[in-house]
């Protein structure tokens, strides 16, 4: 009875989000027939079939492979960092003095002022990896701050009293009270590195890259392509996004992280 | 050889908690310490468990020795079922814990997490960690706090009844608490804390 509610919930909201999209293609094809013109907005079904094309291609799979690399690079480095150096930040305040306005820089400055100015710094295959790595540390590390503030103390001195040790409070204590931060800060930043790693590769001409392609269509005035390699990008981020929630269920299994409203 | 705390001096907030405190407890025996609430009975249990250290003097007597401790709160890990929270302290031997969970009453409520039990229940699942942990010395810092006649009954019957920790320590401010418990009474008083 349960599963049989709960399967209709799932298949009406499916549905649901089916007709929204039937709705908004509705509205991309009627501004497609009203402008006419191939060169400013090209319809729904030759974008389709143009992804398909593409996809028979060897070099389609190439730069989205590339491309994913770029972005899962950087964020990887983020995420280590970020991890590395809030604990320090917390525990030492002029360490967190020093790196406040660092971070603040960082995230109030426009993405495009970064990306021409590390493509003066560093060489252009790398700038992609750099910009993502630099749209998830800030957030990855003030998250864990944020989460290493938070740790109940008296969960903490529990730990002490019974003598858990160093490598068990971690695990036991902070780890799962760090987890919903990280994730947060996880499913937040993907999407933001994975949108600033191609506009990266698109301003740094990254070869063999999506955002090379969007460049070179751009340039040879294909709106086509502009408008394929652009949904590829929004196909990859809506997949990135899923397996991001797949591994935070998986996550979640150890250390609960899906679960505040298990525990929280 | 039963603990003394010699000559301890502790600020906490600017304000003197203790100021040069004397008292030596027995081997054995449950010693009430009586008093109004803030004057500073907890943080005396904080530091003979080692969570808080002296500013001066000293606790003789605890180093090496397993001290229990009840705090007034729960503590249990929110993100732990009630068997993981007591099989923590016991070396992940999580037979063991089953067998704590019954003798609390809680036989088959093990996968529950903190947030699905009652206060209560919660209250025996701090209580079975305590008394599985064992050892020489259980700290009870207001363990009744918050629980009905019932089960403050409940919770006291499996506490004394337990052989554990020869040496019982509880902080209360309840004067029937501490006559119905106590083999001793202090009555202290404080900041500082001091024997009244």
């Amino acid at each position: 009875m349960m599963h049989s509610i709960i399967r209709n919930k799932n298949l009406i909201a499916a549905v649901r989000k089916i007709i929204a999209a039937i709705i908004w293609l509705g509205v991309w094809q009627v501004i497609y027939l009203a402008v006419g013109q191939e060169i400013l907005v090209v319809s729904p079904a030759r974008v389709f079939q143009r992804i398909l094309e593409l996809a028979t291609q060897t070099e389609f799979w190439l730069d989205t492979f590339n491309s994913m690399i770029h972005v899962l690079e950087g964020f990887a480095a983020g995420v280590v960092v970020g991890a590395i150096l809030a604990p320090f930040t917390v525990k030492y305040r002029f360490l967190n003095d020093l790196f406040r306005p660092l971070l603040n820089i960082v995230k109030a400055t426009p993405v495009a002022s970064f990306i021409i100015l590390v493509l003066v710094w560093i060489p252009s295959a790398y700038v992609p990896v750099f910009i993502a790595f630099l749209m998830v540390l800030p957030v990855v590390w003030g998250n864990i701050g944020e989460g290493i503030r938070k740790i109940d103390r008296n969960l903490l001195e529990m730990a002490d009293c019974y003598r858990f040790g160093k490598w068990k409070t971690f695990q036991r204590v902070t780890l799962p009270s760090v987890m919903p931060y990280l994730v947060a800060a996880c499913t937040t930043s993907l999407g933001l590195a994975w949108k600033a790693g191609i506009a990266a590769e698109v301003l740094s001409h990254a070869k063999y890259s999506i955002g090379g392609e969007i460049y070179d269509a751009k340039i040879y005035l294909e709106t086509l392509d502009v408008f394929a390699w652009t949904a590829v990008v929004i196909l990859l981020s809506v997949l990135l996004e899923k397996l991001m929630v797949c591994l935070v269920r998986a996550a979640g299994k150890k250390y609960n992280v899906e679960a505040e409203e298990k525990w929280g | 050889m039963g603990i003394e705390v010699r000559n301890a001096w502790k600020r906490l907030g600017g304000q003197a908690i203790f100021e040069g405190l004397n008292l030596k407890f027995p081997e054995q025996g449950t010693i009430c310490l009586f008093g109004a609430s803030g004057c500073g009975k907890s943080t005396l249990l904080n530091c003979i468990a080692g969570i808080i250290s002296l500013d001066q003097g000293e606790i003789i007597g605890v180093s090496g020795k397993k001290i229990a401790y009840l705090f007034q709160e729960d503590r249990l890990l929110p993100w732990a079922t009630a068997q993981e929270n007591i099989s923590i302290v016991l070396q992940n031997r999580e037979m063991e814990a089953e067998k704590w969970l019954a003798y609390v009453g809680l036989a088959g409520e093990g996968n529950k997490y903190p947030r699905e039990l009652s206060g209560g229940m919660r209250r025996r699942v701090a209580i079975a960690r305590a008394l599985a942990y064992g050892g020489d010395i259980l700290l009870l810092d207001e363990p009744f706090r918050g629980l009905d006649e019932e089960n403050k009954n409940v919770a006291a019957n499996l506490i004394w009844k337990t052989e554990t920790a020869p040496l019982k320590i509880l902080v209360t401010h309840d004067r029937h608490e501490a006559e119905q418990f106590g083999d001793e009474i202090w009555f202290l008083e404080g900041p500082p804390l001091k024997k009244g």
